[in-house]
């Protein structure tokens, strides 16, 4: 049984300059107790499809589509409705743990603020007990509780920010770039924590990056984004093995290995295209190195290839 | 557990005034702080304080300060002394009720109109921006003419003219403090809207608010002092600075000096104690601002 299925899902946003296609027609699913990885550049939709699925967009966007979340439509919920899942069936960790946290309220209020959203009958002694719990679980003493969010570090923060996200055991956590902002050790730390909740926890997980390592230090699935589209999407062995689609060929050639003796830093050549008015055909295509004819004026279908689902032309048979 | 907070209190209350006494800025609120305790005090106890009562002849009229009347009395035979006590509830009242009305309708519009923004955002600040415009006495006055004489009236028509104040800064901060992070993950916590604003938000726009509050007093009363002054304020003979001050400005000419100089004084006094209060406070809460380059 499928947690969380998302069908056709398009997410635009309208500016003053023009309207931007930041999500295109993606299709996918999360099962229970799986983690997704969803990797691309920057701009490429990854954070938007991450807060569109807790319907925290800003009123610019216009989302179209399905998100089947344990057999509910989220985007048919009433706003009450929807209040009511963030933060107990679906929670979210945050870039930036350093203005996660409200400055000028304990630690622990942050907890009171989220049992008192969902458990307004709960006693505080329960409060207290839940939200040490949760810190104990990330690994951070319970006796913080009552201090203040600038007493803690960078990685202590994103710990608290977890421990709250989980703290009434979601079904699902989105962690969109949890780890971007800390030096590599704490960000070894945090991946061992939410790696140790993902065993202990009935929870899925998607983990949203630009950091491969990390994708397949954690995840099962990775489903890998570019301008708006998801291109390629299976088990991370198979695709890190075998990476089909060009893109994600070259996205794992430019991981940086010192073992190679040629140490020279791979990238991709050219950028993402303009949302605004991006390309015809394939959104790739002008950055492709396998780049057909039929790449610039039809855009690619999504095919299945065994478990795994590729929108590339080379593989649809154009 | 009462006994317990009670010296936590206490303890926090002296650590605060320790910290404040480490720099200028803290010796700087703590002046103004004593000269305001001062007048809020003599508002207080005037009857005690005051030798006479304040709008019954007690001497003869003009007589120069000496120790029976030490401002000396003025040309009704009023205590000039106990004019100047008295008038100190005038002035803290009018401008207590003044403020507390503007910042009562600015600070909840600007947190509302600063969080949701959109076109009720554009139209509430284009009327606050006209209102703005207008230079404050001047505004005042007009209100004042047409509302009349009177505690409430007086205190309305100087309370108008601060709520674009009040309105402008409050609007502002929310603008920016509803795009942090925190703010987003309340959202995703599930927190109400109206948790959001006066639990994540306001709080954090409070400093500025209590900077912009005895700054605007300060205002207040000099507005007040300014319309009686004009003779549109409060009716004589309830002692009042800004009357005594133009009653007092007739017999300078004739060297009667004492009837004019001391309510000018404590308009002064006062109106440094707000000033110095508000910008020692506003030191103390944002420690960049004096920070040499």
């Amino acid at each position: 049984m499928e947690l969380l299925n998302i069908r056709n899902l398009s997410i635009e946003y309208k500016t003053k300059s023009g309207t931007v296609k930041a999500v295109e027609d993606v299709t996918f699913e999360v099962g229970e107790h799986e983690s997704l990885g969803v990797v691309g550049e920057s701009g490429c939709g990854k954070s938007t499809l991450g807060v569109a699925i807790l319907r925290l967009l800003p009123p610019n966007a216009t989302t179209k589509g399905e998100i089947i979340f344990n057999g509910k439509n989220l985007l048919s919920l009433t706003n009450e409705e929807m209040r009511r899942m963030r933060g107990k069936e679906i929670a979210m960790i945050f870039q930036d743990p350093m203005t996660s946290l409200n400055p000028i309220m304990r630690v622990r209020d942050h907890f009171f603020e989220l049992f008192k959203v969902h458990e307004p009958s709960m006693k505080k002694e329960q409060m207290i007990k839940l939200a040490s719990e949760a810190l104990e679980s990330v690994g951070t003493d319970p006796k913080r509780l009552d201090n203040y969010p600038f007493e803690f570090s960078g990685g202590m923060r994103q710990r608290v920010m977890i421990a709250i996200a989980i703290a009434l055991k979601p079904k699902l956590l989105i962690a969109d770039e949890p780890t971007t902002a800390l030096d590599v050790v704490v960000q070894e730390q945090i991946m061992q924590v939410l790696k140790n909740l993902m065993k202990t926890k009935n929870m899925s997980l998607i983990l949203i990056t630009h950091d491969m390592g990390i994708v397949s230090e954690l995840a099962e699935k990775v489903a890998v984004m570019y301008a708006g589209n998801l291109v390629e999407h299976g088990e991370i062995k198979e695709i890190y093995n075998e990476p089909k689609h060009p893109y994600t060929k070259m996205l794992l050639e430019s991981i940086p290995n010192i073992k190679l003796d040629d140490m020279e830093l791979k990238y991709i050549p050219g950028s993402p295209p303009d949302l605004k008015n991006p390309p015809k055909g394939c959104k790739y295509y002008p950055r492709c190195p396998y780049a057909k004819e039929i790449c610039k004026t039809k855009e690619p279908k999504t095919v299945k290839l065994g478990d795994r689902k590729v929108k590339c032309h080379l593989y649809s048979g154009g | 557990m009462v006994e317990n907070s009670n010296q936590m209190l206490s303890s926090r209350l002296s650590s605060f005034i320790r910290e404040m006494l480490g720099d200028s800025s803290g010796i700087m609120a703590l002046a103004g702080l004593t000269i305001l305790i001062i007048f809020i005090l003599m508002a207080l106890f005037a009857p005690i304080i005051a030798p006479y009562s304040p709008v019954q002849p007690s001497g003869n009229p003009l007589s120069p300060p000496s120790w029976h009347h030490i401002m000396g009395t003025d040309n009704m035979g009023y205590d000039v002394f106990s004019r100047f006590i008295y008038g100190s509830r005038m002035a803290l009242t009018i401008a207590s009720v003044a403020t507390l009305i503007a910042a009562g309708i600015g600070i909840p519009l600007g947190l509302v109109v600063g969080y949701f923004g959109g076109a009720v955002d554009r139209v509430i600040t284009m009327i606050m921006d006209s209102v703005y415009t207008f230079p404050g006495l001047i505004l005042a006055i007009a209100i004042a003419a047409v509302l009349g004489p009177g505690i409430i009236n007086i205190s309305l028509s100087i309370a108008v003219v601060y709520i674009p104040t009040y309105y402008r800064v409050i609007r502002s901060q929310v603008a920016s403090v509803k795009n942090e992070l925190y703010v987003e993950s309340a959202y995703s916590i599930g927190a109400k809207t109206s948790t959001i604003i006066f639990k994540y938000i306001l709080p954090n726009v409070l400093p500025s608010i209590i900077v912009v509050l005895s700054m605007n007093i300060a205002d207040a009363i000099m507005t007040e002092a300014g319309l009686s002054f004009l003779g549109l304020g409060i009716t004589p003979p309830t002692p009042d600075w800004g009357y005594d001050l133009a009653n007092g400005q007739q017999f300078l000419i004739s060297n009667d000096w004492w009837m004019a100089f001391f309510p000018g004084v404590a308009i002064i006094l006062i109106v440094l104690g707000f000033s110095m209060f508000a910008e020692g406070l506003n030191e103390y809460f944002n420690p960049n601002i004096g920070e040499k380059r």
